[in-house]
């Protein structure tokens, strides 16, 4: 179990979502280290379609090709109507640095099934900002979606569509525990829950509190006050 | 903790992926493609097991250069030789 503290209920980035639903069960999950998510809302629209037809992001992209307004109009309606949805089989969730938006994460799976009950899910991750993509805080909005995914939505697997061109986002998925299970021009990457806890382990300060780190100084273990 | 010059060099190069010769005190976060956030994580991870510290957040982004690492370790109680 990974011990990074759950937000307070009351205090979710999320408000109150409706029982049994993904966006609840993740909702605990979904802020530390001065970052947190949550469902998009109508001031995103436009803001997202900017980042998913800027190069930087759709060329990156399993489908890089851009998306034209009429699409993208169509796509946002769904997924703000699937946030609330017992049976969303996706959540977008935008991620923000304070007040401020930064980039999109999201879980889909790939049954059909509903996201709230599924075993695997399908993750996807794109930062929109270049001071946060070019920085260590970009762990930051992964760590938190999967944190959720695993300790909230109970899941046992996630995986990525990596393109093979993109080594940054191959070794950043390997540094969160994923490997590899199909390669050729598109990779199919897998994580588990336990290689995710291993491999986060030493990560889980970033979305911690601060009060809560501690440091080692010449050997001795100090409790930062 | 006293620590040879040479061994920041080899963390750096090691971390990066890059030649030593281009660990200088100047060379800067993203001034290179090697270094970008995975590679910073990598180099926190390899400064804090060759030292034996955990390093605060705070440092951890702010270690934006080389000589800003070396200032920051010593905050940690590493004295170059």
């Amino acid at each position: 179990m990974i011990t990074t503290e759950k937000t307070d209920r009351a205090t979710s980035p999320v408000g109150t979502a409706p029982a049994g639903t993904a966006l609840q069960k993740l909702s605990p999950w979904l802020s530390g280290g001065g970052f947190s998510l949550r469902p998009l809302i109508e001031e995103d629209r436009d803001l997202v379609l900017t980042w998913r037809n800027s190069p930087a992001v759709r060329l990156q992209m399993v489908q890089s090709e851009e998306i034209d307004r009429p699409t993208h109009e169509r796509w946002f309606e769904r997924q703000a109507t699937q946030a609330q949805s017992l049976h969303a089989q996706s959540l977008q969730l935008m991620a923000q640095k304070g007040d401020r938006p930064v980039g999109v994460c999201n879980l889909m799976t790939l049954q059909g099934e509903p996201l709230a009950e599924a075993s695997t899910a399908e993750m996807g991750y794109y930062l929109g900002v270049d001071d946060v993509r070019g920085s260590l805080l970009a762990f930051v909005p992964a760590l938190l979606t999967l944190n959720g995914a695993f300790e909230g939505l109970g899941l046992q697997q996630v995986q990525a569509r990596v393109k093979a061109s993109n080594l940054a986002a191959i070794r950043f998925n390997q540094t969160l525990g994923y490997t590899t299970v199909e390669s050729g021009p598109l990779l199919k990457m897998v994580l588990s829950a336990s290689d995710y806890r291993q491999a986060s382990a030493g990560l889980q300060r970033l979305v911690r509190p601060a009060g809560n780190q501690a440091r080692a100084v010449n050997g001795n273990m100090k409790t930062k006050l | 903790m006293k620590a040879e010059n040479q061994i920041l060099n080899t963390l750096f190069t090691q971390s990066l992926g890059i030649p030593s010769d281009l660990v200088t005190e100047d060379l800067a976060y993203n001034s290179l493609p090697q270094w970008d956030s995975t590679a910073h994580l990598q180099l926190v991870m390899a400064l804090e097991n060759h030292f034996g510290i955990t390093l605060e957040t705070e440092d951890m982004l702010d270690m934006s250069s080389v000589a800003k690492a070396r200032s920051i370790l010593e905050k940690y109680g590493v004295e170059w030789v």
